[in-house]
């Protein structure tokens, strides 16, 4: 497959082009990170990230690719690896100075958040991450999860929305998510 | 309070960057001016994250399910291993049958089909009539017309190859075109003494090389023609994957060859040193004493 119909692919929201490309450059990609010494773990997860990143872009249209798809994953590969090296070497330096009682509070507020995602229905959810995380289209979502239009589409997102911020703000009043 | 009233599409627009510069910059003022709507904001953000993580989560639940390879290369790159692989095997075997389709070419089709004058006691085959006359004594009996020449070429054939003695017979075999006047049945009278190639034996051969070497040559101007040159014979043309066959018939006065290729006989002129199209002998008694000659093979 070359890289114009794996792009045409994923901008229609085809993750089979996903598994293909991660498929592809597999060895390759985390070669790059194992030696650069991460760890097969780390170098599977920053190869994943990097597919992500690539699919956000190119499922959301904002993809204009100057290079072999090889390339850019390659390059976001090792800003990633950096990044992670990076935060790994902050993090054992703010271990040795500080606590992390701000962060035990804000993993307490994500995973709030993520037990009500996790009661939505499955379309709700799909709806949701398509249109906040991929930012497909409303078109894209129609077609791919089978609406009649986008219309339907809106009122369903607004009502899958609402579902939503109504279940986290019963478990939390909103002076919980003030500092 | 109800929150879910602050929340709008227009939060959705400035969460993702949608709105103008303009509009950003009068949300964000306003946001700066109100505790409630900037934890809305606060919140929003949270699960605009969290839906992403999600949805990362989902998806790399997916590819961790996709089979890769952690053994090497090979596996990675099984297309293009494949692609290179296959080239090369199609260049070996593309390099081995061109290389040794032109020597089996040459050589594979070619079955020399020897009859030698010793050997006298084989049954005829074509027309089973007794005679122990030469070509002349036969020609006498019969009365054939004179000018039969086609005929005369077939009986002179069949006459070289019965006779044992060389020395008997070698001014009437110095060309077909001079041996006149025979009659057409006077050509089975010699079939009887013709001696089968398999029966011959080393000792009688006339000469050393019994045919010549044989080598198939493309050019242009040529198809289908021949040339004789330092006892090789140089096909020209392209004869396919039809194989052809060099008959040799060695006689007393020399030797003469023909050619037989796709069910048809050509004749062969070992003196025929310049490029000559290949002529089919249209004869239909010599066609079938080559015939029968062919078959004992």
């Amino acid at each position: 497959m070359k890289d114009r119909d794996i792009l045409e692919k994923m901008s229609r929201g085809d993750e089979s082009a996903l598994d293909y490309l991660y498929r592809k450059h597999y060895r390759m990609m985390t070669g790059v990170i194992i030696k650069n010494n991460g760890t097969e773990q780390e170098a599977k997860d920053i190869y994943q990230d990097a597919l992500i990143v690539l699919w956000q872009k190119a499922v959301s249209h904002q993809l204009v690719l100057t290079a072999k798809i090889s390339t850019y994953l390659y390059s976001v590969c090792l800003n990633l690896w950096r990044k992670e090296l990076d935060r790994k070497s902050r993090l054992v330096y703010e271990e040795k100075e500080t606590g992390s009682s701000f962060e035990d509070d804000s993993q307490e507020k994500s995973a709030i958040i993520h037990q009500c995602i996790a009661q939505l229905g499955d379309t709700c959810k799909k709806l949701l991450t398509y249109y906040y995380f991929d930012d497909m289209s409303m078109q894209d979502i129609a077609g791919k999860l089978g609406f009649a239009n986008i219309d339907t589409v809106k009122t369903k997102k607004y009502k899958c929305k609402k579902r939503l911020d109504s279940l986290i703000k019963t478990r939390y009043s909103a002076s919980d998510f003030l500092d | 309070m109800d929150h879910s009233v602050i929340y709008s599409e227009f939060f959705d627009r400035y969460l993702k960057n949608q709105l103008s510069a303009k509009e950003r910059a009068a949300f964000e003022e306003k946001v700066a001016q109100d505790p409630l709507l900037l934890s809305e904001i606060r919140l929003q953000k949270e699960i605009c994250a969290a839906l992403g993580e999600t949805r990362k989560a989902a998806l790399k639940t997916r590819l961790n399910q996709v089979p890769v390879s952690h053994t090497g290369w090979i596996h990675m790159q099984g297309s293009k291993l494949a692609l290179v692989l296959g080239s090369a095997l199609v260049i070996t075997a593309g390099s081995y049958f061109y290389y040794t389709s032109r020597p089996v070419r040459e050589s594979q089709p070619t079955l020399s089909i020897t009859a030698l004058p010793p050997a006298v006691d084989q049954a005829p085959v074509l027309v089973p009539e007794p005679s122990a006359g030469s070509l002349e004594q036969a020609a006498g009996k019969k009365d054939a017309p004179a000018d039969n020449r086609v005929e005369n070429k077939n009986t002179r054939v069949i006459q070289l190859v019965e006779k044992s003695t060389p020395e008997e017979h070698l001014p009437a075999i110095t060309r077909p075109e001079l041996v006149t006047g025979f009659a057409e049945d006077s050509q089975t009278v010699h079939y009887q003494d013709f001696v089968p190639p398999g029966k011959a034996t080393p000792d009688h051969s006339p000469s050393a090389q019994v045919y010549p070497d044989i080598e198939n040559r493309q050019h242009r101007l040529y198809d289908f023609h021949y040339q004789f040159l330092d006892n090789k014979l140089f096909l020209y043309g392209d004869f396919g994957q039809t194989p052809y066959e060099i008959i040799a018939l060695n006689l007393a006065e020399g030797r003469h060859l023909f050619l037989k290729y796709d069910t048809r006989f050509y004749t062969i002129d070992s003196q025929q040193t310049e490029v000559a199209p290949l002529q089919a002998i249209e004869d239909s008694v010599l066609i079938n004493a080559l015939k029968n000659i062919h078959t004992r093979q």
